[in-house]
Formats: C-alpha cells, sequence, structure tokens
C-alpha cells in the first residue's frame, strides 16, 4: 500500500518532515508493505482541493489548516476565534483530550478519518509603524488579515482595520503602506522576511489555530484491522514529532529575529486583548456556546 | 503510481487525440480520464480539478484583460494607437511597417494577446501598407512577428497563466517589470529589419505630423494607453492584486469607450461581450483540463523522472537552457502556448531551478520562445490570423518570414544568455532578486 | 426554417453565453467594489473573492460548451488535413464521439462530485454550496453531449452566424481605416 499524502509546504517544513517521520515508521514496522509518498509543496493542489480528492479516495491522506474542514464540521471553527485558548498547554489538553478525539470522529460524516493534530504555532501582530503594547495601539491600523470575517472582525474589534489581502501580495502592500501591518507566528514572519518592511512584533498569541491530518475513508474501508492500527499508532508517533519539530523551528526564527534587530514585545499583558474580543467570540461562537464552555474548563 | 507504462498511457493518447484533431483542452481532458481508468483512480477527482484549476483568484485576471483588451478593440482603440505611433516613426522610410510595430508595443500592452493584436492592428495597417506598394508578404510578417511583444510587454496573461503552472510561488510584479526589456527589444530588433528592408526595396516614407494634429492624437492615445498604467501601475506599485488591477482596467476601458471616444455605442456591446464570452472560455476551458492533466502527470511522477533524465545529460546552465530552448521551439512549432506553459512549466522549471536559473528569468524565457511558436509554421494561431487578414497564402508569408525569425531567436539568445536584460528592471526594486 | 432540434440548440446557445456574460460583468462589478470598500471604506469584502470565483467557474464551463458549438476551441488541424478528402471524415466522427463520451463522463461523475460536495458550505461565504459551484460541471457536460449530438444530425448548424460574424469583423476594419488619415 502507498499511501500518497499531499501537503501545501515544502520538504523540511515540520509538517511534511512528520509525515515523512511516520512513513518511514509504517514501512519499518511492515518491511516496506505500506510506504508514504509525499506530495509536498502544493504539487496537488491547494488545502481545499486536496481534502476534497481525500473525500473521494483519489489520495489517502492529506495535512489540513481545520478552517477547511470547517465547512464539513463547523465545530471546528471554534478554533479560529481569537483567545479561545489562553495558553499551548491548554490547547494540546483540549486536542489530545476528549474533545479533540470527538471533533475527529465527526469528520467520518465526510468521508473523512481524523489521524490527528498538529501544531502551526500562534499568531501575533506586526506592523512597521510602533510596538504594540495594548490594543490601543493599534487604533486607525490597516491589518492584513486571512479571508475570512472572524479575523477581520477580530482586528476591529480591538480598534484596528483588518483587510483581507492574498499573502503574497503582503510584502508589496506593507512596503508601500497599503495595509500598516499583519499577523502571523514566527516562522512565517521570519521566512517571509516580512520584518524587513515591518519591524515591530507583538507576541500577543491572539490565535493558536491547530492543523490535522486526515485519512480518506473510503480507502480506510478496505483496509485490516492491523493496518489501520498501524497506521493510527505511527499518526500518534507523528503528531508528537510534529510538536517537537516545531518547537524547535519556532525558536530558530525568534532567534533569527532577534539578531536582526527586530522590536519583540514579549510578555504582554493578554488581558486587555481577551477583553476587546470578547464579542467576537459570542458573535461567531454563538453556535458554538456549548463546546466554548468545555474548552474554558479545560487546564 | 501505476508502473512505468501508466506515463506512456498519458502522453500517448494526449498524442494520438491532438493528432485525431480534437480541441486541446478535450484531448487533455480525455487522456487524463483514460489515464485514471488505467491507474484506477476515481474518475470525479479529474473532474474535481476541471473545476478547481479555474478556481483561482489570481486567474480571474485573465476574463479581465480579455475583457478590457476587447472594449478597446471594438471602441477604435488600435486605429488611434496607429495614429499615434504615426507621430514618432511614420515620416521615416518605411513609415508604415514602423507604425505597425510600435502601435503593436502600445496595443499589446493593452490586449495582452498577440492574436487580439494581429487582428486588430493588423486589419487595418495590413491593406494600408499593400495600398502604397509595400510587399503583401512583408505586410503581413511585420504584423505578425511584433504582434508577439504583447506576449511580453505587460499586463499579459500569459504571465498569469505562466505564474499559475508554476504553482502561485512567482510574482506577478516581478514577471511584469521583466518583460519590459526584452519586449522592447523585440520592436528595435524588428524596426531596424524594417528599416533596413525598406531602404533596400524603397519603400515609401510618410508625412510628419503637424503639432496641433499630434496634440489630439495624443490625448486620445493616452486616455486609453492609461488602462496599461492601471494594470501595470497597480500591480507593481503594490495598490492592487492582480486581478484587482485588471477589473479597475475594465471599468475605465469601459468609460473611455463609451464617454470618450464614443465609436462604440451601447448596441454594440452584446457582440463585444459575446467574443469575450467564447475568447475567455476558450482559455480557461484548456487551463482546467490542463489542471487534470497535470494531476495525472504529479501523481505519475513524471516531472520528477524528466529533472532526474535531464539533470544527469547536462548540469550545466547553458547547456539546459539551451536543450529546454530547442525543444520547446520545436513544440511551439505544433502547440499553441497556453496549453504549452501549463504542460511544460511544472515539469522544465524544477530542470532549471536545480542549475540556478531565476524562475522569473525563465517565465520571460518561455514566453519569448512559445511566442515565436506561434509565428512559425506549419501550426501558428498568430501566422494563421495574420495570413487570413492580408489574404495572403501561409506558403507565401512563410516563404519570406526567415529574417524576421532569426531576428527573433537572435533576442531569445540575448534574453537567456544575458539575464540581466530580463531581471534589471525588477533587481531595482526586489531585494531577492539578481542577476 | 431551421429544424426544431437546431432552434433548441441555438437557445441552448445562448443561454450558455448569457451565463457567461451576466458572470463576467458580476466579476468585474464585484471586485471593483471590493477595491471601492477597500479604499474608501476601508473595510475589507470578503464576498468579492469567492463569489467572482464561482462566477468564474461558471462562465468557464458553460463557455466552453458553447465554443464547442460554435467549433472555436483550439485545435490542431495539420494531420487531418494531410488526409486525402474522403478520409477525412473518419477522424471527425471520433472525435465527435469522443467528446459526447466527456460530455457523459462530465454528467454522471459531475453529479456524483455534487452529491459528494453539496452539504460543504464555502467558509467565507456560507450561501454558496461547493456542491453549487460543480453542478456547471454535469450541467455544462449534458450540454457538451446535445451539441455533439447537433453536429452529428446538422453539421452547418452554426455556419451562418460564423459567417456574418467574419463579414462584421471585414466592415469594421475597412470602417477604421477609412477614418484614419496618416
Ligand atoms: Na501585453
Ligand atoms: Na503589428
Amino acid at each position: 500500500l502507498e499511501i500518497k499524502s499531499s501537503d501545501v509546504h515544502p520538504m523540511g517544513y515540520p509538517t511534511t518532515d512528520a509525515i515523512e517521520y511516520m512513513g518511514q515508521l509504517l514501512s519499518d514496522w511492515t518491511n516496506g508493505r505500506i510506504t508514504i509518498k509525499i506530495f509536498h509543496s502544493m504539487q496537488l493542489g491547494g488545502e481545499k482541493e486536496a481534502l476534497e480528492q481525500v473525500q473521494l479516495g483519489a489520495l489517502e491522506m492529506t495535512r489540513v489548516s481545520v478552517g477547511v474542514v470547517g465547512p464539513i464540521v463547523p465545530d471546528f471553527n471554534v478554533f479560529n476565534l481569537p483567545y479561545v485558548f489562553r495558553s499551548l498547554d491548554q490547547m494540546h489538553n483540549v486536542v489530545d483530550g476528549e474533545i479533540g478525539t470527538a471533533l475527529l470522529d465527526k469528520l467520518s460524516a465526510g468521508g473523512l478519518i481524523g489521524l490527528g493534530y498538529m501544531d502551526a504555532g500562534s499568531r501575533s501582530f506586526y506592523n512597521k509603524t510602533k510596538a504594540i503594547e495594548t490594543p490601543a495601539d493599534l487604533a486607525g491600523m490597516k491589518i492584513r488579515v486571512m479571508q475570512n470575517p472572524i479575523f477581520v472582525d477580530m482586528v476591529n474589534a480591538l480598534g484596528g482595520n483588518g483587510l483581507p489581502i492574498a499573502y503574497n501580495e503582503l510584502y508589496t502592500a506593507m512596503q508601500t503602506g497599503v495595509v500598516d501591518g499583519a499577523e502571523n507566528n514566527p516562522p512565517s514572519y521570519e521566512s517571509g522576511k516580512h520584518y524587513e518592511v515591518a519591524g515591530y512584533y507583538t507576541i500577543d498569541e491572539h490565535l493558536m489555530v491547530p492543523e490535522i491530518f486526515v485519512f480518506s475513508k473510503k480507502v480506510w474501508d478496505t483496509l485490516d484491522e492491523v493496518d489501520r492500527q498501524l497506521i493510527r499508532n505511527a499518526s500518534v508517533l507523528a503528531a508528537r514529532k510534529e510538536r517537537e519539530l516545531w518547537a524547535a523551528r519556532e525558536k530558530a526564527s525568534m532567534d533569527i529575529l532577534r539578531e536582526k534587530g527586530v522590536t519583540i514585545v514579549e510578555n504582554v499583558d493578554k488581558t486587555p486583548f481577551i477583553e476587546a474580543t470578547k464579542s467576537v467570540r459570542e458573535k461567531h461562537g454563538a453556535d458554538y456556546a456549548d463546546l466554548l464552555k468545555r474548552i474554558e474548563a479545560t487546564k | 503510481m501505476g508502473g512505468a507504462f501508466a506515463p506512456v498511457v498519458l502522453l500517448g493518447s494526449l498524442f494520438a487525440l491532438l493528432i485525431l484533431g480534437m480541441p486541446i483542452a478535450y484531448a487533455l481532458g480525455v487522456a487524463a480520464l483514460v489515464s485514471a481508468i488505467y491507474v484506477g483512480l476515481p474518475l470525479e477527482a479529474v473532474l474535481l480539478k476541471v473545476s478547481d484549476g479555474v478556481d483561482d483568484f489570481a486567474l480571474l485576471a485573465i476574463p479581465f484583460f480579455v475583457f478590457a483588451g476587447a472594449l478597446m478593440a471594438e471602441g477604435g482603440m488600435a486605429r488611434r494607437l496607429v495614429a499615434f505611433a504615426n507621430i514618432f516613426v511614420g515620416f521615416l522610410r518605411g513609415g508604415l511597417a514602423m507604425v505597425n510595430i510600435l502601435s503593436s508595443m502600445f496595443f499589446g500592452g493593452i490586449s495582452g494577446s498577440a492574436v487580439a493584436d494581429t487582428s486588430s492592428i493588423g486589419s487595418i495597417m495590413i491593406p494600408m501598407m499593400k495600398k502604397q506598394g509595400y510587399e503583401d508578404h512583408f505586410a503581413v510578417n511585420v504584423t505578425i512577428t511584433s504582434a508577439t511583444q504583447g506576449i511580453i510587454i505587460p499586463p499579459s496573461h500569459n504571465a498569469i497563466i505562466y505564474t499559475y503552472a508554476a504553482g502561485g510561488t512567482i510574482s506577478i510584479a516581478q514577471l511584469f517589470m521583466a518583460g519590459i526589456v526584452p519586449g522592447i527589444m523585440i520592436g528595435l530588433a524588428l524596426m531596424i529589419l524594417a528599416f533596413v528592408v525598406a531602404t533596400k526595396r524603397n519603400y515609401p516614407k510618410g508625412e510628419p505630423v503637424a503639432i496641433r494634429d499630434a496634440a489630439r492624437i495624443t490625448w486620445e492615445a493616452i486616455a486609453g494607453l492609461f488602462t496599461v498604467v492601471i494594470i501595470v501601475g497597480g500591480i507593481i506599485g503594490g495598490i492592487f492584486t492582480p486581478t484587482e488591477s485588471a477589473a479597475v482596467a475594465v471599468v475605465w476601458a469601459f468609460l473611455v469607450t463609451m464617454f470618450i471616444y464614443r465609436d462604440m455605442g451601447w448596441r454594440d456591446l452584446p457582440r463585444a461581450l459575446h467574443g469575450v464570452i467564447r475568447t475567455v472560455a476558450m482559455v480557461m476551458i484548456v487551463i482546467g483540463f490542463a489542471a487534470s492533466f497535470g494531476y495525472m502527470m504529479t501523481l505519475m511522477q513524471v516531472p520528477a523522472k524528466t529533472t532526474a533524465f535531464l539533470l544527469q545529460l547536462s548540469d550545466d546552465k547553458y547547456v539546459i537552457l539551451m536543450l529546454i530552448n530547442i525543444m520547446l521551439l520545436v513544440l511551439g512549432t505544433f502547440m499553441d502556448m497556453a496549453p504549452l506553459l501549463l504542460i511544460c512549466t511544472p515539469i522544465l522549471l524544477p530542470v532549471v531551478l536545480a542549475v540556478g536559473v531565476d524562475p522569473v528569468h525563465f517565465g520571460i524565457i518561455m514566453m519569448l520562445n512559445l511566442g515565436i511558436g506561434l509565428v512559425t509554421p506549419p501550426v501558428g494561431t498568430v501566422l494563421f490570423v495574420g495570413c487570413a487578414i492580408g489574404k495572403v497564402s501561409i506558403e507565401k508569408v512563410s516563404r519570406h518570414l526567415w529574417p524576421f525569425w532569426f531576428v527573433m531567436i537572435a533576442v531569445l539568445l540575448l534574453v537567456t544568455y544575458f539575464p540581466v536584460f530580463a531581471l534589471y528592471l525588477p533587481s531595482l526594486r526586489y531585494p531577492g532578486v539578481s542577476y | 426554417m431551421r429544424p426544431i432540434y437546431v432552434r433548441l440548440m441555438d437557445r441552448l446557445y445562448w443561454l450558455c453565453i448569457g451565463i457567461g456574460i451576466v458572470s463576467v460583468v458580476c466579476m468585474t462589478l464585484l471586485i471593483f467594489a471590493g477595491v471601492i470598500m477597500r479604499y474608501i471604506f476601508l473595510i475589507g469584502a470578503n464576498f468579492a473573492e469567492p463569489l467572482s470565483i464561482f462566477f468564474a467557474v461558471q462562465l468557464t464551463m458553460y463557455g466552453a460548451a458553447a465554443c464547442l458549438r460554435a467549433g472555436v476551441h483550439l485545435r490542431l488541424t495539420l494531420f487531418v488535413d494531410m488526409l486525402p478528402e474522403r478520409l477525412r471524415p473518419l477522424p471527425m466522427h471520433l472525435v465527435q464521439l469522443l467528446l459526447g463520451a466527456i460530455g457523459v463522463f462530465m454528467v454522471i461523475y459531475g453529479q456524483s462530485l455534487v452529491r459528494t460536495t453539496w452539504f460543504q458550505a464555502y467558509p467565507e461565504f456560507v450561501y454558496v454550496r461547493v456542491g453549487f459551484v460543480y453542478s456547471a460541471i454535469p450541467i455544462s457536460g449534458l450540454f457538451t453531449v446535445l451539441f455533439v449530438v447537433e453536429s452529428w444530425l446538422y453539421p452547418q448548424a452554426m455556419a451562418q452566424e460564423l459567417e456574418d460574424e467574419a463579414r462584421h469583423a471585414e466592415k469594421f476594419a475597412e470602417e477604421e481605416a477609412r477614418r484614419l488619415t496618416l
């Protein structure tokens, strides 16, 4: 069995490396009977397309952001809410616990077998004009966000102007002042060289969106119980590996940013940010009130 | 996937279908379906790719380019640009040939399509040149070769197709900037050639244009040329995304044709739109089915295998580029530009990246090269359109094509081996670009 | 009087072109509105992108079916033209058969695709179902089959229109040349 797996990231990225590791494990355990062939760097298309191919059984596996599975299992949309998690540990406890497992199980209605979660870090604001310490510093700033009403509302609630523009236009947009800043995790901020045009980075961690990797139910149904268990076991180890790789990568990026002289605001008081975005959680989280309560109760 | 024979099924069925005369888009689709059946892939996946292939925001610039170009063409833009070009070069020996080339430089900018340029500028210039004693084959050859400038002078929908085929990783703004110098080089080289031929055959000169007329002509032309400023300025300046720039340009082109030029009435709009829909659908469906085809190629690892094979032949940048140029020139004589860009880019880009060629530079090389293919017999869309408009046989035009062809090849080689021509302008603005 | 089937196909052709025209006009207005909102009202327009992509897919699929009827798709005629006159219908019929087949494929597998994705909504724009976007595949596939059948029964159905277009283009060129004095 050759498992075809798709990812939008190139090899050498934590997610692709983790899937490669998963392939090695499977191949070792089965003497090469089960292998994984990774189609990286969007060779087979973007996340939405890859997911649809997995639903149809044309691909066995893919790694996607939860935003893409929101249309299939709306509960996943809660991860897109600002400050749904207070800390990385809380996020890990949620996805590793009952809540996370139950969400993955729901995917089977959409023809998917949820294998596990991966880290994608926390997103924080960066801009070209000043160090942001409190939401008041964001007042009037034009901040690029991803294409989703939640993120626009989030920036607006904090006093700025959320503008969705394409990621590959962002560098020039900041350079020419079409936007004043944007928000992303340290590795993206660093590797996209956005610090060259926007040198103020505030670690406010307003979004902590995990990613998931899924298997095709069509193909899964043809596998015997032993192979399914092998894949499950390898998934657990791959997810653990990815967390380590991600943490290492994030540290490396932060080191580079410091070296490049970026003004980094750390240990920021999150409370005013959390309070300012309460309306966003209420508005966009109305349908998931119960789930939100259970997440909040998790340590 | 599917063993060593699978790529043979995929490529073999494509060639067979093309030879049978099947529309290229559908030939790509049937080949993808046949090979999906061969390797046992769910067939929905092939169809999914057709729709996902065109489901890309950056591609939406294409309908807008076509739309703006059509408004300008039907609104009398070609005529105004010809008059504008006449101010600068009309009085030279062989003036009309120069005017033809220069107006293509302007118009090609707007429409971004060599075929649109040939039919708009050509249908005005070819009869006029014939009347003034230029040989018919010369008039057609000047028209079709200069029309290929439009492919690389920004804006160009082929540049959009290239960045899309390259996986959306290349900046359209950089590619647009990179196309300016090579495009002007083609124009200048053709003008020198036309001047030499005109002197030898004693073609007529035109009259210098009176200053008062020149002012009016310039104003009218500039209103239209501002369409290009919106698109190119909007993208390079980072003010708009390429798609947004193109949509704004459509609105501008509409205002200019309806309220400044007023050649076109409201009643002419449906006809213009009818043409737009057909052109757009024709290009976009090729993109869609090429996405299915490309998907099957990737699953069968054709690009990876080709890279390994070519790098085995040589790892010298110049040798690889020469091999690729020859291959594209041959393919270009049979196939149209968009399908070749879509099929060859994913295969060839990893190869040239491996030997250290800049992807923006390579885009310009591909577009120049395949542009030459559009005028080269036996199959060349621009050649066919030019011959139809000039009412000259393809054989006659082709027999006299070689000096033009030689000039274009010379520019291609210069641009291939001296990346500075393509990359100098982008390097001024983007710190990552060097040559 | 044109046969009834041809007249029906005329309607279908203009329906396809009509969908295309509505799509391209809507796309232009949507994206232009998005730009205006961003620069003048400083609000991001979430709807512009997903909706215009929806229109682009419709334009492509229905427009392509119409192009098939008008016979304007890019194709390679070089090798077919090299055949002796009496053999030429052979590849032509084979191609028609294959076009019909791909139309049937589009209908069957397209509707299965629509069913798989019907309950999925776009994240940015919940009113557009993913399956609705894909519905253009089976429907335009059906149109493709109908047009192929027409080309078999009445091969010259569009000849007059194409001739008219060519004549218009020639007249337009003459008019332009007349107005131009160099
Ligand atoms: Na152009
Ligand atoms: Na010309």
